[in-house]
């Protein structure tokens, strides 16, 4: 079974960015549950979709529920928060620092891995913040989340010994800044009236490219706190406030304060007869399962998901990398590298530069 | 979504595992799970364990893809493959 990957290939002249295409072989996967009775595709999903299994089972139930019930619904799931809160703390904890030769908190990340996949209410136990506290951000993630100025924010990452300032300084000091960025249409906090009219039918032809009133979107930690004061200020530092975004995310996951969008949050909702759409919001984005049943048979199943929007070919990636300056194929290598780790594929990737050494 | 295989450890290797399945072999890194014992089954998703597995579920997994694989191959009757993934836990 060949679970498909992203292949991104960039063309540098003239010391730029001149050039980025992204393919995906992913495979349809969903098309497996066609033809199956509902009862089977809700067991087959968290199964076969393991990666992030906690939210496709909520997806595939809140989608059938939808069906059943008619109704809409809105509520936290904190199966999902924990999970995303894992992925977080990954990222955080031991890709980030790798990426940025710092040393990663393997031992740590393991212990906290453990402790939530065997209980999500530890999410928003005090043993939790006070690890970030301790060992992560340098101070109580509440008062943490405060640092909503710039300047506070700059006096944090420039003098805290914590392990999430000195990845925000050095990340900084890696050339991260960036004047004139292309703008990323972000995915907004999404009702079901609006997705409702927007998206009559889900089809696997927008499951391989989605997009938000005619524009690839961007979705995530950061799509979802954009308007943020911090974040906002941090605008012409696309992977710093990638970064940071993913911390507040964290932090505010430990408070327990779910009334923001945060992951976790699952929408569910009846389309047509027979038709019935789930929204959960999980650590990599937006992930949407349509379910379509016809005779209590699967008769359309679509699975969009958060990969699809965040490296969507005319998407974030190339409106955060093209016309970038680069001094070196390295130096290349290095910022589509980090930029593909600021948006977090859950799929194997591959980068290719074509370096054309400026005259 | 992103697919994983369900993986058989061969050979441990401190925080590495040599493991097999659909006809794979691989060095897992073993960071989200924490020590395995040759024998166990794991999930296995980019080179990381990801999750551990008992033989049921592992079963299970792998019937699932292989439900998928003759999808995309184009073969409808793949029936036999569900009975093993839908059997009650």
């Amino acid at each position: 079974m060949d679970p498909g990957k992203l292949e991104i290939r960039v063309r540098c002249a003239a010391g730029r960015i001149a050039a980025l295409t992204v393919a995906s072989s992913r495979p349809e996967a969903a098309r497996v549950l066609h033809g199956r009775s509902a009862a089977q595709a809700v067991t087959m999903v968290p199964q076969l979709f393991a990666l992030c299994g906690r939210a496709q089972g909520v997806a595939a139930m809140a989608a059938r529920a939808a069906i059943e019930e008619e109704a809409f619904a809105a509520r936290h799931d904190a199966g999902v928060a924990a999970e995303a809160a894992q992925e977080h703390l990954w990222r955080l904890l031991c890709a980030w620092p790798r990426e940025l030769d710092l040393a990663p908190q393997d031992a740590d990340f393991g212990r906290w891995r453990r402790i939530l996949a065997a209980d999500p209410s530890a999410l928003v136990g005090p043993d939790l913040r006070d690890f970030l506290a301790q060992r992560l951000l340098g101070m109580a993630p509440g008062a943490w989340l405060e640092l909503s100025r710039a300047e506070e924010f700059e006096a944090w990452c420039r003098n805290s010994p914590a392990p999430a300032a000195q990845l925000c300084r050095t990340l900084e000091g890696n050339g991260d800044s960036w004047n004139e960025p292309r703008p990323v249409v972000h995915l907004p906090a999404l009702d079901a009236t609006m997705v409702a009219d927007d998206w009559p039918v889900l089809s696997a032809a927008f499951a391989l490219r989605p997009q938000w009133r005619g524009r690839p979107s961007e979705t995530g930690a950061y799509a979802r706190r954009h308007e943020d004061p911090l974040l906002a200020a941090l605008a012409t530092r696309p992977l710093l406030a990638r970064l940071v975004a993913r911390l507040q995310e964290l932090a505010a996951l430990t408070r327990g304060d779910f009334a923001l969008p945060l992951p976790g949050a699952v929408m569910a909702f009846p389309l047509d007869k027979g038709r019935g759409r789930a929204l959960v919001e999980t650590a990599r984005g937006l992930l949407m399962h349509e379910l379509t049943l016809l005779d209590g048979r699967v008769a359309d199943y679509v699975i969009v998901a958060p990969t699809e929007w965040n490296f969507h070919p005319d998407g974030a990636l190339p409106a955060l990398l093209a016309g970038r300056a680069c001094a070196s194929e390295p130096q290349a290598a290095t910022l589509v590298r980090r930029t593909v780790l600021a948006l977090d594929p859950c799929v194997a990737h591959e980068i290719n530069i074509d370096w054309q050494a400026p005259p | 979504m992103c697919l994983g295989i369900p993986m058989r450890v061969m050979e441990c290797e401190g925080v590495f595992a040599w493991c097999e399945g659909r006809g794979r072999r691989e060095r897992l890194n073993l960071l989200w799970i924490g020590e395995v014992q040759p024998g166990e089954w794991v999930y296995a998703v980019l080179g990381q364990a990801r999750e551990r597995l008992d033989e049921q579920r592992a079963r299970q997994i792998d019937a699932g893809l292989d439900a998928l694989e003759a999808v995309l191959a184009g073969r409808t009757e793949f029936d036999p493959y569900f009975d093993d993934l839908l059997r009650p836990d």
